[in-house]
């Protein structure tokens, strides 16, 4: 897991996005970039988009949905959602220890 | 203006990347708004496809484009001549050495001379035939137009090429016959062809690789590369030439500048090699694709 997490460089990051967007629903790229920006604030461009695609594809995290569409559809798979919950788990953990912390430095707590 | 340089992009990445998403990525651009920063991550996206291109799904060997392999060739090549080879001192040295013994090295520096300048004229002369066939295919209704677009796509291009072709030719004349460039000496004239010839014949393959679009130009493509296997002959019997004239002179010559000159010599063979081989093996496909299944 790990170096599979390793693996994705830079798109770590554009990865989880792509993963939490598709966690509610299959969408095409041109869906997933306005989703993105919508609940993250992050504007994505085509290369970087499809350079997470391509590596979660690859892990078999994310699947094409067959479409007679020129638009071609992507899918969570159910190890996607398995990585996704473990990696949210991560964050959770990641916040709480941030807030626990910045909290009694700062006289918070 | 952006849009376009952004589609253009597409054609940097692999190809297995490109038969994968290449038409999604392509409607992506084409429905959202385009700016430099586009343009920019689809370089780095593509760069990011080539180095990871084991994670394109799908994707098999990774295969170097032939062009790619060509121009690292032929730069090397230039490399190896100079500041490689053109070690003044060696070359006069190994010269002196070879001519203490006689007029035997002067005939057998002309005819270092000769088989490369007969390999440079082979290899221009190689695409003499397709072209005559692509001048009669263009005027000729009885072809079909995808042979008459490729015929006039070879003839573009062969327009193009000539004064490349042409300036590397007069390069060579001038610095193995005319002792023109470098004081190389007479070693140096004799050598000089060898690192010219591929790249003459790297410039000339162009055409029959164009060619190759119509399945019906397939022969002409295969007899161009077999031609040009007959100049890869005479360009190793020129390097065999040199390679004698470097053995008479074995005295003068420093351990390096025999192991550059052995280099050039298999790199120019290898790259010539390369050229006629992709050619007939071209030739010999497209022609596979008219034959009944």
């Amino acid at each position: 897991m790990a170096r599979k997490k390793q693996e994705l460089g830079r798109f770590t990051d554009v990865a989880l996005l792509v993963l939490i967007s598709l966690a509610e629903g299959q969408k095409h790229g041109y869906r997933m970039i306005n989703d993105i920006e919508e609940f993250s604030g992050t504007a994505l461009e085509p290369g970087t988009l499809y350079g997470a695609l391509m590596r979660l594809e690859e892990r078999g995290w994310i699947e094409a949905v067959e479409s007679t569409e020129r638009r071609k559809p992507y899918r969570i798979t159910d190890s996607g959602r398995d990585a996704l919950s473990e990696q949210l788990a991560t964050l959770r953990r990641i916040e709480q220890a941030g807030a626990r912390r910045t909290g009694a430095a700062w006289g918070l707590a | 203006m952006m849009r376009v340089m952004a589609e253009a992009m597409l054609s940097l990445y692999p190809k297995a990347w490109r038969e994968r998403y290449g038409e999604e990525v392509a409607d992506l651009i084409a429905s959202r708004p385009a700016r430099v920063r586009t343009v920019l991550d689809l370089i780095k996206g593509a760069a990011d496809a080539w180095v990871h291109h084991r994670h394109v799904p799908g994707a098999g060997g990774l295969t170097v484009p032939l062009a790619a392999v060509l121009v690292c060739a032929g730069v090397g090549l230039g490399l190896l001549w100079n500041p490689g080879v053109r070690d003044v001192a060696s070359l006069q040295g190994v010269w002196a050495e070879a001519a203490s013994m006689g007029p035997i090295a002067g005939k057998m520096r002309g005819m270092a001379q000769t088989w490369f300048a007969m390999a440079s004229v082979i290899a221009v002369l190689s695409v003499a035939p397709l072209l005559h066939i692509c001048f009669v295919a263009m005027r000729h209704s009885v072809h079909g137009p995808l042979t008459r677009m490729t015929a006039r796509r070879v003839i573009m291009t062969a327009a193009l090429l000539a004064v490349p072709v042409g300036l590397v030719g007069q390069i060579f004349v001038s610095m193995a016959f005319q002792d023109a460039g470098y004081p190389v000496g007479p070693l140096g004239e004799a050598m000089v062809g060898g690192f010219l010839v591929p790249i003459i014949m790297a410039m000339v393959l162009a055409l029959p690789m164009t060619a190759a679009g119509a399945p019906s130009l397939g022969s002409s493509v295969r007899g161009t590369g077999q031609l040009l296997a007959s100049a890869v002959i005479c360009n190793a019997l020129g390097w065999g030439v040199v390679a004698v004239l470097l053995v008479m002179g074995l005295e003068k010559a420093s351990w390096s500048f025999v192991a550059l000159v052995a280099l050039s010599a298999l790199v120019s063979v290898w790259m010539g090699a390369l050229v006629a081989r992709s050619a007939i093996r071209r030739g010999t496909t497209v022609i596979g694709l008219l034959s009944p299944a």
